[in-house]
């Protein structure tokens, strides 16, 4: 059912927009006040929530409502990322908007009968904040602070339901571009709201549109780089399970805007979820017509079509990323040329990231002077980070511009698991470096990060504490990179595999201060001569170790101890005249290298140690074992 | 890790592996009119000239048969492929370079670079531990030595019974359930003990 011009979308829109009745009642509904209307749970259905069994918990609520005769009323929805994956599987009554976490399949008939039937809630499915033991039904702690633009519509809408991004304005954008605007008045539209590619690059969108606008060809083309490659990075994956609509409408303004007729989405294998509603969404649009020819009754011409990454971080490069469409080995190229003057097959390219396309569509219909004025002075907008690692509340977090790490980790992340020390946040993946103590009040913009060493990155931001040793996180990123490294230049190829070589020799106590002269070095030549982003970025996490936590390679090379604890071969496990001889650690040691007489201080041979810290787990007296 | 929206998964049966590692004539070659293994190892399952069809070469030449641009699409063509045979062996390679009129040097080079082709057959199921930055300060080390240790193989291996394979992958984006592994496309997270380990893997196991 082709929808043939803008008045057949509003009509859409206006016919689907009650079921936002339901669930954006301006007026606070009490769950006693809900009682007669009708109800809507949204379930969490991000890849998260997903694998703890939300579909089935979803299904087992429809089978529920239905035993009790509630089904006309209560209606079941799976959504996108709430993003709060501590706390999921989650799910979301409306109109009362009451939150309930870690539910599990045995809770559905609690909630049937108690939040339905007898109308109160469920408490011990809310919210409990750790340090207040308060309980939350909604506005929880964690959302206080955030302000979802590019996952507006995440856990709103059902991303499987085109008529549901209708309802939620989905498409307008699209509709003022063909009819009101002209490719020009859009380029300086998002040039005055400051829009910059949330890949990493930080590239101004409107200046990457601008260019590949004007270089003259007979065909160009517009990319969606959904290869989210960053280990810990989940910000796109949410978007495109949560939202696909939103890129897919972004896309067709690109289209229309640089005088693209084809785009295409390169999205990686491991995101099976998000290509199943991409494949979806996909379809739907060309049903209602906002996809291939004649859109919404206006000359322009524009499809989607989906490409599969296969395992190569290194497709993430937008050269390589080309090639990898082309149906090569994903080797990035050097620019310029770049893909605005030459990329897909020769033609003008603009590769953009999903969550800079997920921003279009708001800035359009809210327009630049909005958007501008959140963030900071060159950095606009908001940004999604995919908070995990040694934090509370791991998941997804979109802040302002501007916002302070400390804000982010300790107000909406809870805090440090377990009570330790914070240590350090890595942001930016193997590309980026670490953020130290001193610097958690540093407000988070692509400038200030780049300062510090660090760098914005996609978003992955992960939270380390005193049990993580830097020298060994430093090694763990190499040998992702070496892994990775395409092999096309030798200082890539080769540099970062001595650069993984002599990280594993410090951390296994063969370190020399003449390593580490050797290892700064190494970095430097690799960053300056390195052909593609990978191989200039990946000394990164070792430059920025090295400056803010040169005390731990020393004590690895000088002291030969781990302080963190963590690399095996400098720890040293001693049995102090706290032993009372019971024998316990020398039974389960795995290769009876501890001997001792009865009730007598025992002994560890050190020669033999394989400091699997056995003995120390299992001695029942505080202090007669201890590690150094 | 097999992948089972791309394309049509079409199950195999399990494959029997010997000593060196070379694939016995088993319940799913029947597809396959002819099957012999040679000095090397390679699998020559009625292909390289010869006439006689079957069902897995018919399936990927109707798929490759129904794209506009063929030669474009060789990761496509290749994900479909490793989705019914299970593995790329290299005369699967030659079959699809034939099919796109590209050289199968070039294939091979596409087929060696992409982690997520194999050569190799994998197991009935492939067991991936996320080694992800995320999973990885969450204990995926331990993780992996737990699943070595369960399944008497290393990362890289697969089970003699041909159940299991195990290998690693960087981060499918399930960050809030770290450490995670993923089994048949499966996520499993919060995986903290050796026993939760171990019934998660039961499920795969056949009923004894």
């Amino acid at each position: 059912m082709k929808l043939k011009n803008i008045e057949a979308l509003n009509a859409l829109k206006i016919q689907n927009r009650k079921i936002f009745d339901t669930r954006h009642i301006t007026v606070p509904t009490t769950i006693k006040d809900a009682q007669g209307l009708p109800r809507h749970i949204m379930v969490c259905g991000g890849t998260g929530c997903s694998s703890s069994e939300s579909p089935k918990i979803a299904e087992s609520l429809e089978q529920e409502l239905k035993r009790r005769g509630l089904s006309d009323q209560v209606k079941v929805f799976m959504t996108g990322c709430f993003g709060f994956c501590e706390k999921g599987p989650m799910i979301e009554i409306h109109p009362d908007n009451t939150l309930y976490v870690e539910v599990s399949i045995n809770d559905v008939e609690d909630i049937v009968e108690e939040h339905f039937i007898q109308g109160k809630q469920v408490e011990r499915l809310l919210y409990k904040d750790p340090n207040t033991e308060e309980r939350f039904a909604s506005n929880l702690p964690f959302y206080h602070s955030q302000l979802r633009i590019a996952l507006r519509n995440c856990s709103k809408i059902a991303p499987e339901d085109i008529r549901e991004y209708i309802a939620a304005d989905g498409y307008q954008a699209l509709a003022k571009v063909l009819f009101n605007m002209n490719p020009i008045s859009v380029i300086d539209e998002l040039k005055k709201s400051g829009l910059r590619g949330r890949g990493g690059g930080g590239f101004p969108t409107a200046l990457k549109w601008e260019f590949t606008r004007k270089n003259q060809a007979d065909q160009r083309y517009i990319i969606c780089n959904a290869d989210e490659g960053d280990p810990g990075a989940f910000m796109d994956r949410s978007i495109l399970e949560g939202d696909p609509h939103s890129v897919l409408e972004a896309m067709t303004i690109a289209g229309a805007t640089i005088g693209a007729t084809q785009g295409y989405i390169y999205i990686r294998a491991e995101y099976p979820l998000a290509i199943h509603r991409l494949q979806i969404a996909i379809a739907q649009a060309q049903e209602y017509g906002l996809l291939g020819e004649g859109i919404l009754g206006s000359d322009l011409c524009f499809d989607i079509e989906l490409k599969y990454g296969a395992g190569a971080f290194v497709c993430g490069e937008e050269t390589a990323l080309i090639h990898s469409i082309e149906g090569t080995r994903g080797e990035p190229t050097v620019k310029p040329p770049f893909p605005a003057q030459k990329g897909l097959w020769g033609k003008p390219t603009c590769v953009n990231n999903v969550e800079t396309l997920a921003n279009i569509p708001p800035i359009i219909l809210q327009g630049a002077d909005w958007f501008a004025g959140i963030g900071t002075e060159t950095s606009k907008g908001t940004k999604v980070f995919a908070l995990a690692g040694k934090v509370n509340n791991v998941g997804l977090v979109e802040v302002p511009m501007g916002t302070t790490l400390r804000k982010i980790i300790f107000d909406i992340g809870g805090g440090i698991k377990h009570h330790k020390t914070f240590k350090a946040a890595q942001t930016g993946g193997p590309s980026g470096g670490c953020i130290s103590t001193q610097y958690l009040d540093s407000p988070i913009d692509y400038e200030s990060l780049a300062s510090i060493g660090s760098m914005m990155g996609s978003g992955g931001l992960i939270v380390l504490d005193e049990d993580d040793c830097m020298v060994n996180i430093a090694k763990f990123f190499l040998e992702f990179t070496v892994e990775e490294s395409c092999g096309r230049c030798t200082p890539c190829r080769v540099g970062t595999k001595r650069l993984y070589e002599m990280l594993t020799k410090i951390t296994e106590g063969k370190g020399t201060l003449e390593d580490l002269d050797n290892l700064e070095k190494l970095c430097h030549i690799i960053k300056d001569t390195a052909i593609c982003g990978l191989g200039q970025s990946a000394p990164n996490p070792i430059l920025s170790t090295l400056k803010y936590f040169r005390e731990e390679y020393l004590a690895h090379v000088v002291d030969k101890t781990c302080p963190a604890g963590v690399c095996k071969s400098l720890l040293k496990y001693e049995i102090t005249e706290k032993c009372v001889g019971c024998s316990l650690c020398a039974k389960k040691c795995p290769i009876h290298c501890i001997t001792g007489l009865s009730k007598k201080r025992h002994a560890i041979d050190q020669e033999h140690c394989l400091k699997c810290g056995v003995c120390m787990e299992q001695c029942r007296v505080e202090g007669a074992i201890i590690r150094h | 890790m097999s992948v089972s929206n791309l394309g049509t998964a079409l199950s195999s049966e399990s494959v029997e592996i010997n000593e060196v590692g070379n694939i016995k004539k088993n319940a799913f070659l029947h597809l396959i009119s002819e099957v012999s293994v040679d000095d090397h190892g390679h699998v020559h399952a009625g292909m390289c000239g010869t006439a006689s069809p079957n069902e897995f070469e018919q399936k990927l030449d109707d798929y490759i048969d129904s794209l506009i641009h063929k030669k474009e699409n060789l990761i496509g063509v290749l994900h479909y492929a490793q989705e019914i045979y299970g593995y790329l062996p290299d005369n699967v390679q030659w079959h699809i370079a034939q099919k796109l009129g590209i050289p199968s040097a070039k294939v091979y080079g596409v087929v060696s670079f992409y982690s997520f082709f194999t050569m190799i057959p994998r197991g009935e199921h492939v067991v991936n531990v996320c080694t992800g930055t995320a999973c990885f300060v969450r204990g995926a080390d331990k993780l992996k030595e737990e699943l070595e240790k369960q399944l008497e193989i290393n990362a890289g291996e697969t089970t003699p019974d041909n159940l299991f394979t195990l290998e690693t992958l960087r981060c499918v984006g399930a960050c809030g359930l770290a450490p995670v592994m993923i089994i048949d496309g499966q996520v499993h997270g919060r995986l903290s003990t050796a026993k939760e380990i171990h019934e998660v893997l039961a499920k795969y196991r056949p009923e004894s």
